[in-house]
């Protein structure tokens, strides 16, 4: 009788929770359902802005962290059937995309009296990638690099092993603790991964005399 | 500025996306306009007349599929609504199953959003040559009745009807005005090249045999007006 009864309160047990998983899997999706209105809204937004040459700039910034939304919104959807959002790579040109995480930035680093600055030496690198995962990648690197180092920010890119390799250099002047060290873990692990998806790595160091520089290295796609 | 004289009309419902996409589309050169609902999307397109229709799904006042089901299921002569009309169905839900209803269901090409304003104008580059492609071959649709005046091929209900090359241009000088009545005397001289008024005997003996091999749908074609002329069908 008792282990009759303990079956059964199992069983509910794992109904329960099935259910909640359920429940909780539907309410993710449908918020990530409801982020592609307005993205939609705002990216179409940005590409009028994008035709006003003063604000062509800002426009390319805009559109880089839009990318980094809809990726997000993508994996939260996925999230709920327990999977990433699928890639959707293409052919593209890596400079305007980290410049444009560079801007997105800039005002962030001007408020904590620093500054992106960018240093692009490789040749136009076209890369094979989802636009919007190195949208992620990128947008990490930076933000770690504004948020938890400080200082001048350095974007620097040279060719590596047949690849690109690009830095993102920080002073480390910003108030560093043991949170700040633990934002910067979910970052760059994001990143990581994000840049494992496209085929490259990520390796990070502390720099001589103080900061972080964070080294992303992809394959380029030659021309067929 | 590509667009030229063309007109887009965009149906969806959230103001702000329907707002930037008449400001890429006008920046385009496009002359655009915005509907927010299944019934002023149908008024919109039988005032308007656009080129191409920039569909999403979930609307005001019911859901764009019952809009490009009744502009598929138009026979060209109840309403002004051109079955042809080019349709890019714009869609929150990205799932195959989605896109695949969406193409099932006639759309020309099918968008997720959040989409990429450069892709969508791509997009509708692409629909907007195919649809050009398509009407200058002039194929003339009249209910179940399709007339393809480059292959010279007639389909009824979707099946082949075979007729002989002075009945076809008979039908084809008919279809171009489905309920217009035309005299005798015209359909002589048009078809046959007679500069009098010949025997309409002739004329008589071919729409009797069009009539017949048009028979098997439920509206009747190639309608006698004893004394005057012919028509193709009736008006609704």
């Amino acid at each position: 009788m008792t282990t009759l009864l303990a079956a059964v309160a199992g069983w509910t047990l794992a109904a329960a929770l099935l259910w909640e998983l359920r429940r909780r899997a539907a309410l993710v999706a449908d918020a990530a359902h409801e982020l592609r209105g307005p993205l939609t809204a705002i990216s179409l937004g940005i590409e009028a802005l994008r035709r006003q040459p003063a604000a062509r700039h800002r426009a390319e910034a805009l559109a880089t962290e839009v990318c980094r939304m809809e990726i997000a919104a993508d994996d939260a959807a996925a999230a709920a059937r327990g999977r990433r959002a699928v890639a959707r790579p293409e052919r593209l040109d890596l400079a305007p995309l980290v410049r444009g995480s560079g801007e997105a930035w800039q005002p962030a680093a001007g408020r904590r009296g620093g500054r992106v600055t960018f240093d692009w030496r490789a040749d136009p690198a076209a890369v094979h990638a989802d636009r919007r995962r190195l949208a992620q990648a990128f947008g990490n690197l930076l933000a770690n690099a504004v948020e938890h180092g400080g200082g001048e920010i350095v974007v620097r890119s040279r060719p590596a092993n047949g690849g690109i390799r690009v830095e993102v250099e920080d002073r480390g002047t910003a108030a560093r603790g043991r949170v700040r060290r633990a934002g910067r873990g979910r970052g760059i692990a994001i990143a990581t991964r994000a840049l494992e998806e496209a085929g490259g790595r990520l390796i990070s160091f502390d720099r001589p005399g103080g900061g972080r520089v964070a080294v992303a290295e992809l394959p380029v796609e030659r021309p067929s | 500025m590509d667009g030229g004289e063309t007109q887009v009309l965009v149906v969806e419902d959230d103001e702000a996306t329907a707002e930037f996409l008449l400001d890429n589309l006008r920046a385009d050169g496009y002359r655009a306009a915005a509907a927010s609902g299944v019934g002023e999307g149908l008024r919109a397109i039988e005032v308007r007349q656009p080129d191409l229709v920039l569909l999403d799904l979930v609307l005001d006042d019911g859901h764009g599929l019952e809009l490009l089901d009744t502009v598929r299921s138009a026979d060209g002569l109840a309403s002004r609504l051109d079955p042809a009309l080019p349709v890019i169905v714009l869609s929150g839900r990205s799932g195959e199953t989605d896109r695949v209803r969406g193409f099932a269901r006639g759309c020309d090409d099918y968008m997720a959003k959040p989409f990429s304003y450069p892709e969508l104008h791509a997009r509708i580059r692409a629909v907007l040559r195919r649809a050009a492609d398509r009407s200058r071959r002039g194929v003339m649709r009249v209910g179940a009745l399709v007339v393809d005046p480059i292959t010279r091929r007639v389909h009824l209900d979707g099946k082949p009807v075979h007729l002989s090359a002075k009945e076809f241009s008979l039908l084809q000088t008919l279809a171009a005005d489905p309920t217009a009545v035309f005299p005798k005397e015209q359909l002589l001289r048009d078809v046959w090249g007679y500069v009098s008024m010949g025997n309409t005997r002739t004329l008589d003996a071919h729409a009797c045999r069009l009539r017949k091999k048009l028979a098997g749908s439920a509206r009747p074609f190639v309608l006698n007006l004893r004394g005057v002329g012919y028509r193709l069908t009736e008006p609704l």
